[in-house]
């Protein structure tokens, strides 16, 4: 099968300003994102995110390097009927309803005639338009707006949906529904590919991610993989120990962060440490109540690479 | 059925314009206040009113062949709906012939309503009409397929506004194409002869599509070139619009 989306050394300059000054949007990028997965691409504002996305979709050319998405060449028409996209807060035309929209995006898409009007129903029911089908999408409020996006994106069943900061400006009750459409779409076998930097839901929804930063991705991988190799210790809550016993385990632990009522709770640094304040409760008929790997969390990784990539910049 | 999509929405888009009933509206107007005029007429109503209509009906579609048309595009990118369209196995090309073959159904309905408001109107006042009136309308809609090209070429790489003034400025001009060849002839500097001849030959000869005054007369026309006339505008047209095509295939948004 091939990827969803591949880029090798991709480059986009942009010239701006009176004097035409390059500006580099996207420098060298190479991303691989598998099918059927849901890969988050991450990155603060100005990072890039938005133009690979439009070189992905078609909307721009890239200046150099190469993008192929499903195994063809991005932006080609053919490439452009198997996606799926929802631009950063999308604009529709107003003067439409939400029927004579989708119906236009389903013509647009190459949906046969006969299929279009069941296709427009099935998305508006998806995404709970159904009952404002017929009322001039001026009227919509923001939310209704971000699921009307989500319904053009989807119709025509797009293999791969491209989705640019789908969550911004939805509540939490709109990103907990985009969350669920988001994992229905993985669980029919499609990929979905979407920049954020509302790293919650990522870390929610995510099979891999990738971290883009001035242009460059600084850093891909599996989720737990990125977060697993940054253990920064343990933490035990033990049972059964009395005093002393609490003040011999002290010195293998990096931190006692309680000791109350018969309960230790502590920090220690490496697994050989572990070994030994485990040794010790079982010796004296202690229990451990439970053990847990003390993982940054994708937020404490994030900003350390930006901070590092900077610093590296300096 | 992708490009009718594309000219159907931009169909849908100006009549549910507002700027564009204004214009319908106004152009009505004018045609019947012709009639306030009749006591400067000296016994010549029938030509006055038949001249005031063509002309408004002329004027108000040049209107909105410039306004709706310098908007077309500029609208779509500055409003970013083009994203949603040039996403989808939609050619720019097929985007921009849609835009401008939608926006000349736009014209050719409201020439449409023109029309018959102006016909009931003589109707009613009894003044005689002969089919000669609908040949200056005819060649009054071609004119208009080169000002929505040019119109539509600008709003490709321009503001709406700078491109309703440079629009209006070669119809302007465009009229006075005849002049160009003039001063080319009697000019004593080749310089200014060779400046009149590129323009002459660059700038859509508008002045032959004006056949008002000959329909109003009663003149005999000539069939032959007013065809040739059509004929030109179908091919200065489409020249326009391929020069948009080419300038728009290599845009980024």
């Amino acid at each position: 099968m091939p990827k969803a989306i591949y880029t090798e050394n991709l480059t986009k300059v942009y010239r701006s300003g009176f004097r035409l000054q390059k500006v580099k949007a996207v420098e060298n990028l190479n991303l691989e994102v598998e099918a059927q997965e849901i890969y988050g691409f991450l990155g603060p504002n100005g990072a890039g995110k938005t133009t690979t996305i439009k070189i992905l979709v078609g909307l721009a050319q890239p200046t150099s390097g190469k993008a192929v998405v499903l195994g063809r060449p991005a932006g080609d028409l053919g490439t452009k009927k198997l996606i799926g996209f929802l631009p950063e807060s999308p604009y529709f035309y107003e003067y439409l309803n939400a029927v004579e929209y989708l119906t236009f995006c389903a013509q647009l898409s190459g949906i046969e005639q006969n299929r279009i009007k069941k296709q427009v129903e099935k998305m508006l029911a998806l995404v709970r338009l159904d009952k404002f089908a017929h009322m001039p999408i001026r009227g919509y409020s923001r939310g209704m707006l971000q699921r009307l996006g989500i319904a053009q994106a989807l119709i025509g069943d797009p293999e791969l949906v491209i989705l640019d900061e789908p969550m911004g400006g939805l509540d939490p009750i709109g990103r907990r529904e985009f969350r669920d459409i988001i994992l229905a779409l993985k669980a029919q076998g499609k990929t979905v590919f979407f920049s954020t930097h509302i790293l919650a839901d990522v870390e929610l929804i995510c099979s891999r991610v990738g971290i883009i930063l001035n242009g460059r991705l600084i850093n891909s991988g599996r989720l737990d993989e990125i977060l697993l190799s940054e253990i920064e210790g343990f933490e035990l809550i033990v049972k059964g120990l009395d005093r002393k016993m609490v003040k011999v385990i002290e010195r293998f632990a990096s931190k006692v962060i309680s000791s109350a009522e018969n309960e230790t709770y502590l920090e220690v640094t490496d697994e050989a440490g572990v070994e030994r304040v485990l040794a010790i409760v079982r010796e004296v008929g202690g229990k451990l109540i439970s053990l847990q790997p003390k993982k940054k969390t994708l937020e404490d990784h994030f900003i350390d690479q930006i901070a590092k990539e900077r610093l590296k910049a300096i | 059925m992708k490009l009718n999509a594309i000219i159907i929405n931009t169909f849908r888009e100006s009549v549910r314009d507002k700027v564009f009933i204004a214009i319908i509206i106004f152009s009505i107007i004018t045609m019947l206040g012709a009639r306030v005029i009749k006591p400067l007429t000296l016994g010549e109503e029938a030509k006055v009113i038949k001249d005031i209509g063509l002309n408004s009906i002329t004027f108000f579609s040049v209107l909105i062949a410039i306004l709706v048309g310098g908007r077309l595009v500029y609208k779509e990118i500055e409003k970013r709906t083009i994203y949603l369209i040039l996403s989808r196995p939609v050619s720019k090309t097929t985007f921009i012939i849609g835009k401008y073959l939608g926006l000349l159904l736009v014209l050719f309905d409201s020439i449409l309503i023109m029309t018959g408001v102006f016909y009931l109107f003589l109707l009613f006042l009894r003044i005689p009409a002969n089919y000669f009136l609908v040949w200056a309308i005819i060649m009054t809609f071609f004119e208009l397929a080169i000002i929505t090209a040019i119109a539509i070429f600008f709003s490709t790489f321009t503001t709406p506004i700078t491109s309703a003034i440079f629009t209006f400025a070669i119809y302007f001009i465009g009229h006075l194409t005849p002049d160009l060849k003039n001063l080319a002839r009697i000019a004593k500097s080749p310089v200014i002869t060779f400046m009149s001849d590129v323009l002459y030959y660059l700038l859509p000869n508008l002045a032959n599509f004006n056949v008002k005054a000959q329909v109003v007369h009663n003149l005999v026309i000539d069939y032959r070139v007013t065809i040739l006339t059509i004929l030109y505008g179908i091919v200065y047209s489409a020249f326009i619009m391929f020069l948009s095509c080419l300038i728009f295939r290599n845009k980024d948004f």
